[in-house]
Parts: structure tokens; sequence; C-alpha cells
């Protein structure tokens, strides 16, 4: 849907820092083959510091450059993908507790890594419905470093970053503008993120752990073995292209006024045939130099781009950033931010040590 | 360059960069690279990025359906309906 009426008033992270590649070889987390396929720098780490922190940490950053306060919220919404804390407890209560309040309307959304989309897609209409005047808050965190979990080895080609991300989407001017945001399924896909196991009893409940490159894995084989073939991937593709048209169309804008892509942190080669086959641009329009290093931090990568590229300085008045993603069911989202602003905080100097958001550490 | 070169440079393409090794001795233009498992989401992008670089081809998402990409043979005959299309 076109967006023109909503603005981003305000971006936080809260981004461990990195634990190398290198050192992840050395240790033999990580195989050397795939280091050398995937050209990946780093991942985030966390380390004991519980995800829904991470949110809070990022969260009160960026409520705090947005110039609101808690009680000029109406929404928080709190996209996930992997345990937050205890079972049947709602991390998004953790939020409001320390920073939101209780008037807020709070969900949690488990939309894999495309929760950030799912987010702004929702918070629009509801900011939409209600009086002028008001932001919705919205957050993602995860962090991978617990059992049943091997960052390192989760995906066939990314390895998994800790982080929160938050953004206070405004119905007030703020430095961005989000200018269409809009999503696709192909359902016909969803077993390739579950093809590894049952469906009952739950795999986590046997202790299974999280690992989408035996599900794919698994997925390809069947469809190869039983005759169906691998068509549906074809039409991943093509909503993904879809997505994408659709994204430019209702932000009115085409492929000539993106300045950056920021799609899922994933390897080099998927990187570059995401921005040239789908959009012809070359890899350095993309935010890989910064994504290599980070690893793919759940549903927050689009948003941490987003706040590297302003803050750095690689982002300005003017310019466009589209951003993908790709989740489990399958989905494919695709949102435009224009730039309306240098914020102060893009203006500050950046801390020394590389890692962001109020001293979170592996 | 001409259709035919269109084919046979998609079809040493497909084999030589995406056929597993295994399959590239009996890969021809009539190989099913669907049932084969040869497309999946990302090497259906590194096919497109092939046509759009070297055949000078934008392949638009209506296009990018499964009938088309069934062979070599299919995706080199979509190549030649969008190639009069494309601008440039």
């Amino acid at each position: 849907m076109g967006t023109p009426d909503l603005y981003v008033s305000g971006v936080g992270v809260c981004l461990p820092e990195t634990v190398t590649v290198e050192h992840a070889v050395s240790a033999g987390w990580y195989p050397a083959e795939q280091a050398e396929l995937h050209q990946l720098g780093g991942a985030a780490v966390a380390g004991d510091v519980p995800a829904p922190e991470l949110a809070l940490r990022a969260a009160r950053s960026a409520l705090a450059r947005s110039g609101r306060s808690p009680a000029d919220l109406d929404l928080l919404l709190y996209a996930s993908t992997w345990q937050q804390g205890p079972e049947g407890w709602p991390p998004h209560a953790y939020l409001q507790r320390h920073l939101a309040g209780d008037r807020v309307l709070a969900i949690q959304l488990r939309q894999g890594c495309n929760g950030m989309f799912a987010a702004l897609e929702l918070a629009t209409g509801y900011l939409r419905a209600g009086p002028r005047g008001r932001a919705a808050l919205l957050v993602a965190a995860d962090n991978y470093g617990t059992p049943l979990a091997d960052r390192w080895r989760m995906g066939p080609s990314y390895v998994a970053g800790d982080a929160g991300s938050a953004v206070v989407l405004d119905t007030e001017p703020g430095f961005a503008r989000l200018r269409s945001v809009c999503s696709a399924s192909v359902s016909a896909a969803e077993e390739m993120h579950r093809a590894a196991e049952p469906l009952f009893p739950p795999g986590i409940t046997q202790g299974r752990a999280l690992d989408f490159a035996a599900h794919t894995e698994r997925y390809r084989q069947r469809a190869i073995g039983d005759g169906s073939g691998t068509g549906v991937l074809v039409t991943v593709h093509q909503r993904l292209a879809e997505v994408i048209d659709q994204s430019l169309a209702e932000a009115g804008i085409t492929l000539d006024d993106v300045t950056r892509v920021a799609v899922m942190n994933h390897s080099q080669s998927i990187t570059e045939q995401m921005c040239e086959a789908a959009l012809g641009l070359p890899l350095s329009r993309s935010a890989w130099e910064f994504g290599r290093n980070v690893g793919h931090c759940g549903a927050s990568d689009q948003i941490l781009a987003l706040e590297h590229l302003v803050a750095a300085g690689e982002l300005g008045p003017g310019d466009h950033l589209l951003m993908l993603g790709q989740g489990p069911g399958v989905v494919l989202s695709g949102a435009v931010m224009e730039i309306l602003d240098s914020p102060a905080w893009a203006r500050q100097p950046a801390a020394g040590n590389g890692a962001r958001g109020n001293g979170a550490r592996a | 360059m001409t259709a035919t070169d269109d084919a046979a440079a998609l079809t040493a393409f497909i084999r030589e960069r995406l056929v597993p090794r295994e399959l590239q001795d009996r890969f021809d233009e009539t190989s099913p690279l669907l049932e084969w498992g040869v497309l999946d989401s990302i090497s259906t992008a590194v096919l497109l990025g092939f046509i759009r670089r070297e055949l000078g081809v934008i392949v638009p998402a209506a296009q990018i359906e499964p009938a088309n990409f069934a062979d070599a043979r299919s995706v080199a005959a979509m190549v030649r309906r969008l190639a009069p299309l494309t601008p440039g």
C-alpha cells in the first residue's frame, strides 16, 4: 500500500559486537569452505543479554531520537523469530512495563524474518484509523545464543546475528517517510521450513534444534524424489519480482530513484543475485558491506541497515531506500523509505568500538 | 546474437553453472530444470541475471512462470519473445 502520510520519526538499534568468521572457523564452529564460499565477515553476538533487553535498548534509542514520549504511543508491535524468554510469557509486556506503558495496544508478531514489514503494514492501518498525531513503536529482537540454535550452521547461506531494532512510525513528520509497504505469499512453499520434522509434537517440545538448512535440503530432495519438482521456488522468485514492482509503483518511484537496497544479510553471492537479477543493480548499492559483518539478525536486518546508512551519511535527504525481505510461509515483503532530513543523531561522531546501542556486549 | 546462439548460450550457462556435476553429461536443452531440481529461488535469480547481463533481456515478473523455465528450450523461447520488448 502507498503510505505517503506516514513517517519514521525515530530509529534505534542495539547491535552487539561482532564475533568474526575467522574466529568461528578457528574455533571449529563454522566450516572453512563455507567461509570461502559465502564471504561473510561475522555475526553480532549478544552473549547472555536477553532478546527483550536488546529490544528495550533499541526502543529507548528510537523513542529518544523521535522526540516522542511514551504517552504519544498508541501501538507497540514486537517482532521475533526465536525464543524470547520463559514459554508463555509475552516479551512485549517487558517493553510496556519499562518504556511504553500500559495504555498502548501491545502485540507480539511471529512473522519470521519479515516481522518488521508486517509491523509496518499493521501499524499503518492502525494509525490511519485512529486520531491524528499518534505514533507506533515497532521493535524486533532475537538472541540466537541458546541451546537448540547454532548461529553458524542455522541456514544454508547465512550466519545468525543477535540484535534489537526499533522504529517509531509516526503520523507527524519525521526524518524519513514510509512511501510504501507490501507483502505477498507463496503458501505452496510453506513446507520448505518444516520438511525435516513432523508438525506434532512441535519440535521445540522434543528438543529439536532450529535448523533451516536441514528443512530446505529435505524439501528439495523430496521435490526431486517425488517428481513434484521445484517450480514453486520459481514462483517464489516471481512473487519477489512482483513485490518489488508493487513497492516501487505504490511509492511513486522507479528503480532509477532507488539509492540503496537493504535485503536480508545473506551470502555475497545471494545478495549479488538479488541485486543484479531482480533489480539490475550492483552489489555496491546494497548494504552488503555492513550486513556481512553482523549476520542475519532475524527481523532486524533492514532496519539495522536503515540506521547504519543514515548514521554513516550514506543515505541523505532525497534518497530512497528499498527494503526487501523473505521469510517462512513463504512471505515476500517490500517497503520504500524516503529520507527527508539528516537527523541530529546522524551528525554526531560514531562510537569507536563498532557496537551500537547502549552497551550490549558479546 | 541469433536466436540459435541465445539458446546455445543459455544451455551452456545452465549446464556449467547450475546443473549438478553428476548430471552435466546428460544435460541438454530438453532436460527438465524443475523436475531435476536445477532451479530454485536463488538459481532462478542467477539465470535471470545471466539473461539480463549477457543477452540484454529483462524478464518481467509476469513472465517468471514455472512453464517458462521448464527446460533450456523454454527459457530460450521466452527470451526470444521478450527481446523486442526490452528497452535500449
